[in-house]
């Protein structure tokens, strides 16, 4: 049997052209090449996003490497679900870290990280150890609406004058 | 000439005093506590080798001892598998615990901290093939089990369903009352006891106290005599445990006794207890050379624990206090924020080494570098420049650590060897003395079961020039 290295997670899926017009013909923004080459932060492996979970935000997001959801409230909601359930047991309720490292000040693992694209990196293709890829848990979309949360815990943490 | 002795006198004892300040001592203070950053004699190099993979949650690793060359790797939903001399990885499990009970399966895996935790083979297992385990019974609602079983000398990699149950000895349950920080080691010392490594029995914070708690086998290191003239008897406790007279019944006198003599008696005691103020030592090893026990003590929310005893180790009174719940490494616990704000006394023996979570302090800073979450040891390490180091690797962050002592430097040393992108669970030794470490890939909200989570590997620890060519490493992290 093969054995699964740990990040096997992170095996390039060929098929993932991440600007492709996607199957059910969305249409997708045409105005963005080259498109963001997504990377593993631990070990700079291409990290390509499977063409069903292109969506229109992941597509702007991968055009432009600002997450589009940033500003949406909704998103944001949904983020925060998300996170409770995926990452609070690690990053804590306010984001400030237990298990793993704080989310809301700006001391990065990875200097990519201080970046959306390296947050997105980091929580799509995994870090080292338990911070394992959210690739084939979560799809891509999700990652951003998480993100779109992440926002505000740093908001709230700059308000309280903690970041 | 006179004068000339007594100067001859006081050189030798300058030169003993010398030569005692080199060797290994306990820290006399939080100073001589090492943190990362260290400098280990003999410049070590380490490197991953793959031996084989394929393990469902793999939680340790040992050798028989037999001269059979057989690596032993414990898989967390009750199985031992057999990986020969020449690296295949045999078909049949040596041991199965989830299929001789007719109900199904004896081991409680429904709590990722939860399975078959260690094997240890006795020390004539060549002559008398006992050997003994450490699982979370199901039957028994978590508790711990030590059984002892035979192998079959006509049939020495398998045990059958009839053999295991015909064989089973419990030797001991330890009633657990939450799901977490139950498991443990097993392994037998040089002295021919067998040494158990028994969690604080969970929650956080130590709840029940139990660290501190002498009527209870929670949070300590136990040891055991098994080598009984009459399997009637579970075991026997060794006449030098420290609290092995402790709690007999005797008569009550009151005058004329020391304040010495009261303070051996302790009428509550578990005479098994070897060591307390433990929290979840997960993974202890002897040092193969030595004889030195060291213990890794995985810590709660900001400090992870390396406590080393020298061979032999005994004290006055009572037994070597590791400080858990009233300290968590050199700090005191709770912590409530910056350590040098805050003050406790010092209860019992630092640790040797220690080293922070990403923020080491409630409202401290946040580390980039040198921090983890959760101490797992390896083993004692006796080759490639290293005399005496214990490898112990951090669940979550995959660093790789040395600790040692240092003549040089007189102290202590804790460096950072290696970084590796694997979830390190524990470590052994193979036959010839290598540290083995394996990994496995579960979490406590990724836990698909102990036999359905992706598989792990086990690993041997060597020199970084020593990679034979054509090996498969672990992944490294710059
Ligand atoms: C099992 C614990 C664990 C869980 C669950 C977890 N993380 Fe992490 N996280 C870590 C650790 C440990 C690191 C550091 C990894 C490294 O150094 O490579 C990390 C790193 C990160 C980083 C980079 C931080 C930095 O300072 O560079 C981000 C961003 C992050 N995680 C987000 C998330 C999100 C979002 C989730 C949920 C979808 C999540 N994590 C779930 C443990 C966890």
């Amino acid at each position: 049997m093969i054995p699964i290295p740990l990040f096997g997670w992170l095996v390039v899926l060929l098929f993932g052209v991440p600007l492709a017009a996607s199957a059910s013909g969305d249409p997708t923004p045409s105005d963005c090449t080259p498109a963001i080459a997504l990377r593993s932060v631990v070990d700079d492996r291409p990290l390509v996003i499977p063409e069903e979970e292109v969506t229109d935000a992941v597509a702007a997001f991968l055009c432009t490497g600002r997450n589009p959801l940033a500003a949406s409230e909704e998103a944001a909601e949904r983020g925060r679900e998300l996170y409770r359930r995926n990452c609070q047991i690690c990053h804590a309720e306010d984001g400030d870290g237990r298990m793993g490292p704080s989310l809301i000040d700006d001391v990065w693992m990875y200097d990519r990280v201080a970046s959306e694209v390296g947050r997105f990196e980091i929580i799509y293709g995994g870090g080292v150890g338990v911070m394992r890829a959210f690739k084939g848990k979560l799809p891509a979309e999700d990652i951003l609406a998480i993100m779109a949360y992440i926002g505000k815990l740093r908001e709230r943490a700059a308000g309280d004058g903690r970041e | 000439m006179h004068r000339t002795a007594s100067g001859g006198i006081a050189s030798l004892i300058l030169l003993f005093a010398a030569s005692a300040v080199a060797q290994p001592r306990l820290p006399a203070n939080a100073d001589e506590v090492a943190r990362p950053g260290g400098d280990l004699p003999g410049d070590p190099k380490i490197a991953l080798v793959k031996v084989a993979d394929g393990f469902r949650d793999p939680t340790n690793v040992t050798n028989a001892g037999d001269g059979s060359g057989r690596i032993f790797v414990v898989e967390r939903a009750g199985r031992i598998r057999v990986v020969r001399k020449d690296g295949t990885v045999q078909e049949e499990p040596f041991l199965d615990l989830t299929n001789f009970n007719p109900l199904g399966t004896d081991v409680m895996t429904q709590f990722v901290e939860q399975g078959l935790y260690a094997v240890a083979f006795h020390p004539k297992f060549k002559e008398n093939g006992y050997f003994y385990v450490h699982y979370a019974s199901l039957p028994f609602n978590g508790d711990g089990l030590i059984v002892r079983f035979q192998v079959d000398p006509e049939n020495p990699d398998f045990l059958t369903p009839e053999r295991v149950r015909e064989t089973a000895k419990v030797i001991m349950r330890i009633p657990q009352p939450w799901y977490n920080h139950n498991g443990g080691q097993i392994e037998f010392g040089p002295d021919g006891y067998l040494y158990i490594a028994s969690g604080d029995g969970g929650w956080e914070g130590d709840p029940l106290e139990a660290g501190q708690d002498l009527s209870t086998w929670l949070g300590k290191i136990l040891r055991i005599d098994v080598d009984v003239p009459d399997d009637r008897i579970p075991y026997l406790i060794p006449p030098d445990n420290p609290y092995a007279e402790a709690g007999k019944e005797r008569l009550m006198f009151l005058f004329g006794i020391s304040e010495e003599e009261f303070a051996r008696i302790k009428t509550r005691v578990r005479p098994e207890i070897w060591a307390i103020g433990l929290r979840n030592p997960y993974e202890f090893a002897f040092d193969p050379k030595t004889g030195d026990i060291w213990i890794a003590d995985v810590g709660q929310n900001h400090w992870e624990e390396v406590n080393w005893l020298p061979a032999g180790y005994t004290q006055e009174l009572g037994a070597a206090n590791f400080g858990w719940p009233l300290m968590q490494a050199s700090k005191c616990h709770p912590m409530l924020g910056d350590p040098k704000e805050q003050s406790c006394p010092q209860v019992g023996i630092l640790p040797v080494a220690e080293y922070p979570h990403q923020q080491p302090w409630p409202g401290g800073p946040k580390l980039k570098d040198g921090w983890g979450c959760s101490v797992q040891g390896l083993g004692v390490a006796n080759y490639g420049g290293m005399e005496g180091v214990y490898l112990v690797a951090d669940w979550c962050t995959g660093r790789i650590w040395g600790a040692g002592w240092s003549e040089e430097k007189g102290g202590w040393q804790f460096e950072e060897l290696l970084r590796v992108d694997l979830m390190i669970t524990a470590g052994g030794y193979d036959e010839d003395g290598y540290v083995l470490a394996v990994n496995a890939n579960n979490f406590y909200l990724d836990d698909r079961g102990a036999d359905a989570n992706p598989p792990g590997a086990l690993w041997r620890i060597v020199p970084a020039d020593e990679v034979p060519e054509g090996a498969e490493t672990a992944p490294v992290v710059r």
